[in-house]
Formats: C-alpha cells, sequence, structure tokens
C-alpha cells in the first residue's frame, strides 16, 4: 500500500487547490471558452461562497467519525505541544506571534477610511411623458396618404402602392443610417454599441443600443422623446446633469428623428417594445 | 474517497464561468479568404459596406461619406489601394489577412471599430472582397504582395533602448515624433497626407492609440513597411533586422506601463494631506511621489460649436493639501505651445479644474457643461497666455470671470516637448464664499476637467472635457484607526495563549 496523506495535509491541499482553481483555472479557462482577451476574474462574492462549500465538505468529511476528528487534530496539537527547543518551536513561535499581528492588520484594514466610488441610485427609464406617450413612427408601417405623398414627390407614380411603400421605407432607412453616423456614431459607436470614440468621458456611459436593457425595452415613441429633450428633459431621479444628450429637437426635424429611430433599431439588431393596446 | 470530495467540488465550481457564450474568431482571424469571391461574395460584400461602411468612407470608397467631417483621422479613401496597417513590403498591396484584420480589429485612436462582434468571419471576407474593387491596383497585381520577414527579436534591455534612441536621432524620428515622443517634432504641424488632408504624428507615448496595435512586432512592421497614404515612410533601407528591434525597443521604453494599455480610469481624485508647504514648480520631485489619476478627455459635442476631433486626449491630475490650502498638478500633452493673438486669430492653450459652487447635500447637481441657469459652477483655469483665472458659470454662454478681488488661486505652469506642467493652488477656504467652493474633507465633491488646444482652434465651447467624476479630500485618520487594531492584537493574542497553555498542560491525556 503507497504512504497516505494524513487528513490533515490533505485538508489543507484540498484548500489550496481550491483555491487556485477559483484564481486561476476559471479565469484561464473562461478567457479561453469565451474568446475574451484577459483572465475573467470570479467575483469576489462568488469567491466566498465556493470556498464556504469547500470548508463546509470539508468539515463534513472530517466530522464523519471521532475517529477522524483525532486525525485530524493530531498534528496540530502535536505542533503545538511539542519541545521547547529547536527549529519546531522557533516555527511554532513564529506562527503564533503572526496571527495576532494579522487580527491585528485586518481590524487596521477594516477601520482605515476607503474612498470608495458612489453609487448612486439612477432610474434608467423614468416615465414617458404624456405628450409623447402615443407618437409612432410614421416610416416603419407608412400609411398610405404618406405613401402617395412620397409617390408625388419622387414622381413614382407608375408603380404600386405596396412598391412604393417598400421604397419609402428602404429610403427613409437609408437616411436615418446616414444621419446616425453623422450625429449619434461620435458617443453611440458605428456599431450602436455605446462605445463611440467620444464614450470614455463620460462617466454615465452613452446607451448600447445592442444591449437587450436598452431601446429594445422600450416603444419608439420612448426613444423619440429621449432623442427630442436629450439630458436636459429628464428628470431628476435620473440625473440630467450627468447626461451629454443633446437637445435634438434643436436641431434636427421630426421625420430626421424618426428616420434615425429606424435606423438605430436596424442597427443595433432588435426591435422596439410594441406599444400596448390602450382601452 | 477523499479525492472524490475535491472531483465533486470542481465539477460544483465550473458552471461559474463564460459556458455557452459565442467563440468568436481567433484574435487575427483563423481561416483563410474565399481563394476567389464569387458574385455572390462580392454581393454580400456591398450589402454590408452599405450598411456599416459607406457613411464614413463613401458609397464610392472615396472616403468621403456623410459623417467622414467629423472624423479625424480621416476615413479612408480606398481607391488608391493605399493601407495604414500593411504586414507587406514597402509600396505594396496590403494582404488579404491585412485588411481582414483592420475590419476585425479596428484602429485604436480612430473612428474605425473592431466588427468581430457584429459581422461573422465570412462576412468580413466578403467585405476584403468588396473593398478589393475600389482599386484597380489589386486586380492588376500579377503576384500576391511580399511580406516583411521578421528577423530574430532582440528583448527589451537598457542596452538596446540606447542604441535606439541614438537611431531615433539618427534618421531624424524626432523630426516628426518630438525629442521625447510625444509628436510634437518641428515638423509635426505642417504635415499632411496623401489627400492633402493635415495629419499627427504618433504620440509615442500612448501606444493604446497606436493605429496597428502596440505589439513589438506591429512596431516591426510599421518601420518596415512605412504607413502607405501617411508621411511615415519605410525604413526598409536604413534599417536592418537588428537596428529595427533597437528602435522598437527605445518606443516601447517610453511607455509608462510596459503593457502599452491606457491607463486605468479611477472615479475618485483623492487629495492626500501633507504637512508644510506644497511646492509650487510642476517639475519639483515632490510630484514624482504623488499618487497620478488619469482622465480621459473628449471632445464637447453637446452643443453648438460642437469639437469633432479634440486635440487633448486625456489628463493626469495629483491632488495634496495642508492646512491652508489645496494644490492641483495638471499634466497633459500637447503637441505645440500657442498663445492666444488677436490678430492672427490664434488661441492659447488652456486646462480647467471644475467644480460645483455648493457642494450638494444630495444627488442634484449643476450640470456638468459649465453649470446651469439654477446652480452655478466654479472653475480654476490656467491659460498659457492668461494665466490663472477663477471663473463663474451658469451655462456655456453664461461663464464669467471673478472680480480682480476675488481672485484667489496662484498657478505655475510649464511647457516641455510637448507636455503642458501646471500646478494650480487655491486656499481651502475663501471670503468670497458665494461664489468660491469652500473646500472640506470626507466629501465627495464633483469635479470634472477641460483642456483647450489653441492651435486646434479650440477656444470657449470647442474644448476636450469630461463629464462629472469625485473629488474626496483624505480627512486625517482618527486616533481608532490605531486603537483598535492594537486592542485586537493584544486580545488575540492573550486568547491563543490561554488555548496553547491550557493545550500543553493536558499533554499527558
Amino acid at each position: 500500500m503507497r504512504p497516505r496523506l494524513s487528513l490533515f495535509s490533505a485538508s489543507v491541499l484540498t484548500v489550496v487547490l481550491a483555491y487556485l482553481f477559483i484564481q486561476v483555472v476559471i479565469p484561464y479557462a473562461s478567457m479561453w471558452i469565451a474568446d475574451r482577451p484577459s483572465p475573467v476574474t470570479v467575483p469576489a462574492a462568488l469567491t466566498v461562497i465556493y470556498m464556504l462549500l469547500v470548508f463546509i465538505g470539508l468539515y463534513i468529511y472530517i466530522t464523519i467519525s471521532e475517529e477522524n476528528v483525532r486525525e485530524f487534530l493530531q498534528p496540530i496539537l502535536e505542533f503545538l505541544r511539542g519541545g521547547e527547543t529547536g527549529v519546531r518551536a522557533g516555527l511554532r513561535l513564529g506562527l503564533l506571534a503572526l496571527v495576532p499581528l494579522l487580527v491585528g492588520w485586518i481590524t487596521y484594514d477594516r477601520l482605515a477610511p476607503k474612498v470608495q466610488s458612489l453609487t448612486g441610485i439612477r432610474i434608467q427609464h423614468p416615465t414617458i411623458p404624456g405628450q409623447y406617450e402615443k407618437l409612432i413612427n410614421p416610416y416603419r408601417n407608412p400609411t398610405d396618404d404618406l405613401v402617395k405623398q412620397f409617390q408625388q414627390q419622387e414622381g413614382l407614380d407608375g408603380i404600386g402602392l405596396e412598391e412604393a411603400r417598400k421604397r419609402l421605407v428602404g429610403t427613409a432607412l437609408a437616411e436615418g443610417r446616414a444621419l446616425y453616423q453623422k450625429n449619434c456614431r461620435v458617443c453611440h459607436g458605428s456599431k450602436a454599441d455605446g462605445s463611440g470614440p467620444m464614450a470614455v468621458g463620460f462617466r454615465l456611459r452613452p446607451a448600447n443600443f445592442r444591449d437587450p436593457g436598452t431601446i429594445a425595452t422600450v416603444v419608439e415613441a420612448y426613444a423619440f422623446w429621449r432623442i427630442s429633450e436629450g439630458g436636459r428633459g429628464l428628470p431628476n431621479e435620473s440625473s440630467p446633469w450627468d447626461s451629454a444628450m443633446p437637445r435634438w429637437k434643436e436641431e434636427l426635424t421630426e421625420a430626421e428623428i424618426w428616420k434615425i429611430i429606424l435606423a438605430e433599431y436596424e442597427l443595433a439588431d432588435v426591435e422596439p417594445r410594441k406599444p400596448e393596446k390602450l382601452e | 474517497m477523499r479525492w472524490a470530495c475535491l472531483i465533486l467540488l470542481m465539477i460544483l465550481l465550473t458552471p461559474s464561468t463564460g459556458w455557452g457564450q459565442e467563440k468568436g474568431a481567433s484574435p487575427g482571424g483563423a481561416g483563410a479568404p474565399p481563394a476567389a469571391p464569387s458574385p455572390q461574395d462580392l454581393q454580400a460584400g456591398k450589402r454590408i459596406y452599405q450598411k456599416w461602411c459607406m457613411n464614413c468612407h463613401g458609397a464610392q470608397g472615396d472616403g468621403a461619406g456623410p459623417a467622414a467631417d467629423f472624423l479625424r483621422p480621416r476615413p479612408r479613401d480606398f481607391r488608391q489601394g493605399l493601407f495604414k496597417i500593411r504586414t507587406t513590403q514597402s509600396g505594396q498591396l496590403p494582404s488579404d489577412q491585412d485588411l481582414f484584420n483592420v475590419i476585425t480589429k479596428g484602429m485604436p485612436g480612430t473612428g474605425m471599430p473592431g466588427w468581430e462582434k457584429v459581422l461573422t468571419e465570412a462576412e468580413r471576407w466578403q467585405l476584403v472582397s468588396y473593398l478589393k474593387t475600389f482599386s484597380r491596383r489589386f486586380a492588376r497585381a500579377s503576384a500576391p504582395p511580399e511580406p516583411i520577414r521578421i528577423g530574430t527579436q532582440l528583448p527589451l534591455s537598457a542596452d538596446s533602448a540606447a542604441e535606439g534612441k541614438r537611431l531615433f536621432r539618427e534618421i531624424e524620428c524626432f523630426k516628426c515624433h518630438g525629442d521625447e515622443g510625444r509628436g510634437d517634432g518641428p515638423s509635426a504641424p505642417e504635415l499632411t497626407d496623401d489627400w492633402g488632408a493635415p495629419i499627427r504624428p504618433a504620440n509615442l507615448r500612448k501606444p493604446w492609440t497606436f493605429r496597428g496595435g502596440h505589439t513589438p512586432e506591429a512596431l516591426y512592421l510599421r518601420l518596415q513597411s512605412g504607413i502607405a497614404g501617411s508621411p511615415m515612410p519605410s525604413f526598409a533601407d536604413s534599417l536592418d533586422n537588428e537596428k529595427t528591434w533597437h528602435l522598437v525597443n527605445y518606443v516601447m521604453s517610453l511607455w509608462q506601463d510596459s503593457s502599452g494599455n491606457n491607463p486605468p480610469l479611477q472615479v475618485v481624485l483623492k487629495a492626500r494631506r501633507v504637512e508644510g508647504e506644497i511646492p509650487a514648480q510642476p517639475g519639483e520631485a515632490f510630484w514624482q511621489d504623488q499618487e497620478p489619476f488619469y482622465y480621459p478627455l473628449v471632445g464637447q459635442v453637446i452643443r453648438e460649436p460642437r469639437l469633432f476631433v479634440p486635440s487633448v486626449d486625456g489628463v493626469q491630475v495629483q491632488a495634496v493639501y495642508n492646512d491652508r490650502e489645496l494644490a492641483l498638478r495638471l499634466v497633459w500633452d500637447d503637441p505645440t505651445n500657442s498663445k492666444a493673438d488677436a490678430e492672427q486669430g490664434t488661441f492659447e492653450d488652456a486646462a480647467a479644474i471644475e467644480f460645483p459652487v455648493q457642494v450638494p447635500p444630495g444627488a442634484k447637481r449643476p450640470f456638468f457643461l459649465m453649470g446651469d441657469a439654477e446652480l452655478a459652477v466654479q472653475l480654476l483655469r490656467w491659460g498659457s497666455s492668461s494665466g490663472m483665472t477663477e471663473l463663474n458659470g451658469n451655462g456655456l454662454d453664461k461663464l464669467q470671470p471673478q472680480s480682480e478681488s476675488s481672485q484667489e488661486s496662484t498657478a505655475v505652469g510649464e511647457f516641455q516637448n510637448g507636455q503642458y506642467q501646471v500646478v494650480m493652488k487655491r486656499p481651502l477656504r475663501t471670503v468670497n464664499t458665494a461664489q468660491d467652493i469652500q473646500f472640506e474633507t470626507g466629501r465627495f465633491i464633483p469635479v470634472a476637467f477641460f483642456a483647450w488646444d489653441g492651435s486646434n482652434g479650440e477656444t470657449g465651447g470647442k474644448m476636450a472635457l469630461t463629464s462629472w467624476f469625485y473629488f474626496f479630500i483624505e480627512p486625517a485618520l482618527p486616533k481608532v484607526t490605531y486603537v483598535y487594531p492594537a486592542l485586537a492584537v493584544v486580545i488575540a493574542g492573550g486568547l491563543q495563549w490561554w488555548v496553547v497553555r491550557r493545550l500543553r498542560q493536558t499533554k499527558m491525556d
């Protein structure tokens, strides 16, 4: 029979290995699996939970029998009860001196004032004002009137109404994309992912439209309100003083804003929320 | 059995990570381009181009899309077949892989993002095929471009960097990139690209803005291939393998952080308490020991007049205080030392720190862009011509210097080798409490930063800025911070001593 590891050493080894696994193996494995540029650290809270699980597991295993407990405690007791002289005594003294110092350091670390970033409570999606609530995007499913108007403007009388409708939406989308890249790109990014060249300077980061929690959760009227009124149109609970969003109704026409919205959803590859049928 | 526990634990631990996330193309793009693109590939490439690229690069690939005027450097005109980031020899076309890599990773420091997350690998190859149709050079080329062979790398060492520094002068890199590499050389202001648009030499101390990345290999390739369409030539004739590596090593020795990544942004700017006089000269050794905080600056694009192409892209700030005054040291790169001159129509360079006049008790605060009608801000502003000024703002167009008698701040500023260093000082408390912020320790004070590069036409609302961050003046440590830990040591030591003593007494059991 090969010599077997003492219960105490095995327990220590398990704890060390589990910790290394959480701190090293998981981050690198995640980096490889998720194809990230750098290791993905396990959040501290999760590390605590995992390590707690390890300790609970070990505790259960050790206390399963009297014999186990005795085997586990033996090296500790031997160490503490060792002789008065020699290397072991020196080691014991050092270790025993270290424990109170560690406690002192932890206490200091807890007490010393630390500057942490403030995380204020901010309402991301305040309620849309009444006058904006019922608006619909005229370019999503253009009415016959709008299509006929478009036909007249463009001299497209020869083609059918449905073909003209398709062309109107196509034109609006193309214009919207251009307007988006001209006006919105610098902050919200060419890819509509909220990482344009100017995004880094603003602590309230420009919205990432690809994030399912932004434009995908609101109706188009909501986007129209946010673009028209900008940061200054936000209520206080949504920290208007931190928003770099311009008040676009001062510079763009309503038609242009609707076209931008059409393009914004298309570029972000998400659908607007459907307005609820009221009454 | 014992090990079974461990294995079980490992199984328990695994699902915490990014399993199931999409696995994209490996960096640099694995796989190869389609040997000959089919008409369908070109059609698909065109559709992608029209959706994502055309509004900057132009429908005809001429680099003149509707958004082109808002970018610097301007989007590339594809018609000449000139591409900046290549692995091929001087004067040659890029390889397909080169084009693919730029589309995939983007170009740092420009408006070109990486498209890895939006376009699939196949779509990016289709785009490469379509891009090549804009220049006849690709169709005419009889042989594929020859790649640059990267010879054995010389590791970064002091000797190699010193030799690189000598070469930096010998082959006159400094003429554009400046004596210390900040892109402030004597020729820098006149440089234009092949299309006549002004272009800036790289600030070699900001590797995170290098268009082709900042790996040693990338730097080697830029030196050997040149940057097509820009004034950066190929040095293949004057630099052999060894000399090229020396220069690469010199450039890398200039970086504050050897990783070459941008300094991390810290939300809270801390001011540490010091005893005695605070040095007023920004060059004093004292300042090397103070913790630096870095804030990226971006163009003011909120209201007209907007600035889409800001010059200053970041500011480093250090803050200390004593029983009387607060001192802030600002360091930022600016390629030219410009002065205000009404006749010439030029503007001064400047930087400012903004605080609300009243530190808000709740969350409410003035608008970060020079305050609003309801709440005022205070600016501590230093200009290369005007010196130190305290201003108050109730909006971008309502910014007023304080009266002569209320100007209590002082500053010393220096410009050297493409960098400004300014130390501003202000008393913690002032008489003019209606217009001046009164600094108190232990509070989170909103703070924002501004910079103007006069030679870039920046003045008034045309500036680089940040929104609100936090400023925190660290209070002196209270006594309990020392008493409690001491107590903890005594108690823990006593308990331990008691336990060990008992154990040792029961040794015979």
